[in-house]
């Protein structure tokens, strides 16, 4: 089912942070919102994944399950790696294992998040989303703090684990976008 | 050119030999000045010898009653701190959910708080049996004390978590088990610390005014009445090693608890 958003209008405060901005995104599809910071991005993200209400307009979004790569890695600290995402995702150890695993982190499984590094922690943050099964994966600059190397692998093995589920992808870099596989690259002003 | 930089740790800590060393030596130079205060007032009767009130501790150790009194007046206090964290907790949890609770709740919890002890154990000695008066007033001093902390740690929940279990649709139980729990039990080990000592001190105070049955408080009362100040001493000793034990083997527990948590206290 497609994701519909009709004028929908959010501000916080006197700040007007989205007005009247409408989207279609098709099932499996996979989008790209571009743009410089402030321009509304984590906000609309927010309003899809019902985090955060629209002040007006309509959001259709009968799009089964959704998962999202925070901005902020939003880790339990007090659980390790592999159970951050077993206990947030839903998922069998095996399948944490398989993701952690794939996101290079074999060695830190039972790490905690307070002896990770940014990036660690941010595939750790990766693989939770992955691990959920969602239909739609919302991904708010998921590739921040990796080297491009690393950020190259990383995409790649999003790429496959995302393959048939519908992917809206907030980012500055295109290069990102173009690597994900997006259809299409909606710029913010 | 090479460089290399040597980190010097100036600010080691001392081994757990030199920190028993430091607080015996703490713990003379305290008797020492307790002996001289003994020397200069020259009265038994105001002010009793370190050295008598270990004699008279012993001697008092060696009868069944001491222990029958210590024992029971340490049941006493634990049935009214544990109480208390039940009940404080539960009306915390209850507050921080629905508003009516919160307005119903707080006024009392404020009177709790601001009412002086002597007024609660007059009136508790009024409604209750001498027993339960000290489990009342323990009850009533740890339930502010934990309510409040708990309602605090509560509130103090990282939003961005919770938001983050509603986007992963995380269940209530793994909500509770997986955030709640972890990022309140820190409050609620610093009010169960601050509490045990409050309980102590009240529920010895109302066994005291109260003059119940079998415990150290009626002991300190007929120390007072027959102006036995060894046994004041001596008693007033014990209720600072139970305390002092009590309070050790609570840190052992949260210790323990907050590995299993991955917290730090």
């Amino acid at each position: 089912m497609p994701i519909i958003l009709n004028n929908i209008c959010k501000s916080f405060g006197e700040k007007k942070v989205l007005e009247n901005f409408s989207l279609e995104v098709n099932d499996g599809e996979r989008i790209c919102l571009l743009g410089s910071s402030g321009g509304g991005k984590t906000t609309l993200l927010n309003i899809i994944s019902g985090v955060i209400a629209p002040d007006s307009g309509n959001l259709q979004c009968n799009c089964g399950k959704i998962s999202y790569i925070f901005q902020e890695y939003r880790l339990l600290p007090w659980v390790d790696a592999a159970e951050n995402i077993t206990a947030s995702a839903g998922c069998t150890n095996e399948l944490a294992e398989e993701l952690l695993n794939a996101m290079e982190l074999s060695g830190d499984m039972h790490s905690y998040p307070d002896s990770l590094s940014g990036g660690m922690k941010q595939r750790v943050n990766i693989a939770r989303a992955l691990a959920a099964g969602a239909d739609t994966i919302l991904m708010d600059e998921p590739f921040k703090g990796l080297d491009p190397a690393l950020k190259a692998r990383i995409i790649a093995v999003v790429d496959r684990y995302c393959s048939g589920r519908t992917v809206i992808l907030v980012t500055h870099d295109r290069c990102e976008a173009e690597l994900l596989n997006c259809t299409r690259i909606y710029e913010f002003e | 050119m090479t460089r290399s930089t040597t980190l010097v740790n100036d600010t080691k800590k001392p081994n757990k030999l030199k920190r028993i060393a430091i607080k015996t030596a703490v713990a003379a130079l305290w008797l020492v000045l307790w002996q001289l205060v003994c020397v200069i007032v020259d009265m038994e009767l105001l002010v009793v010898s370190p050295l008598t009130v270990l004699q008279r501790l012993i001697e008092l150790a060696q009868t069944p009653e001491f222990w029958l009194y210590s024992v029971k007046s340490l049941g006493r206090i634990t049935a009214g701190f544990a109480l208390g964290g039940i009940v404080g907790t539960t009306l915390a949890v209850l507050c921080s959910k629905f508003r009516f609770a919160r307005e119903f709740f707080t006024p009392a919890i404020t009177i709790i708080k601001s009412t002086p002890v002597a007024s609660f154990i007059i009136l508790a000695l009024v409604w209750l049996t001498g027993t339960y008066v000290p489990i009342f007033i323990g009850f009533l001093m740890v339930l502010p004390v934990i309510y409040s902390n708990v309602f605090q740690g509560i509130a103090e929940v990282d939003p961005k978590l919770l938001e983050m279990a509603q986007v992963f649709r995380m269940s209530r139980v793994k909500k509770l088990t997986k955030i709640y729990i972890p990022s309140v039990l820190p409050y609620f080990m610093a009010a169960c610390r601050t509490a045990l000592g409050l309980a102590w001190k009240a529920g010895v105070a109302a066994e005291v005014i109260g003059v119940t049955k079998d415990s150290i408080g009626r002991q300190l009362y007929y120390s007072k009445i027959y102006i036995e100040t060894a046994d004041l001493f001596a008693w007033t000793v014990v209720v600072i090693l139970l305390s002092i034990a009590l309070e050790k083997i609570f840190m052992l527990c949260a210790d323990k608890i907050c590995a299993a948590f991955h917290l730090s206290k």
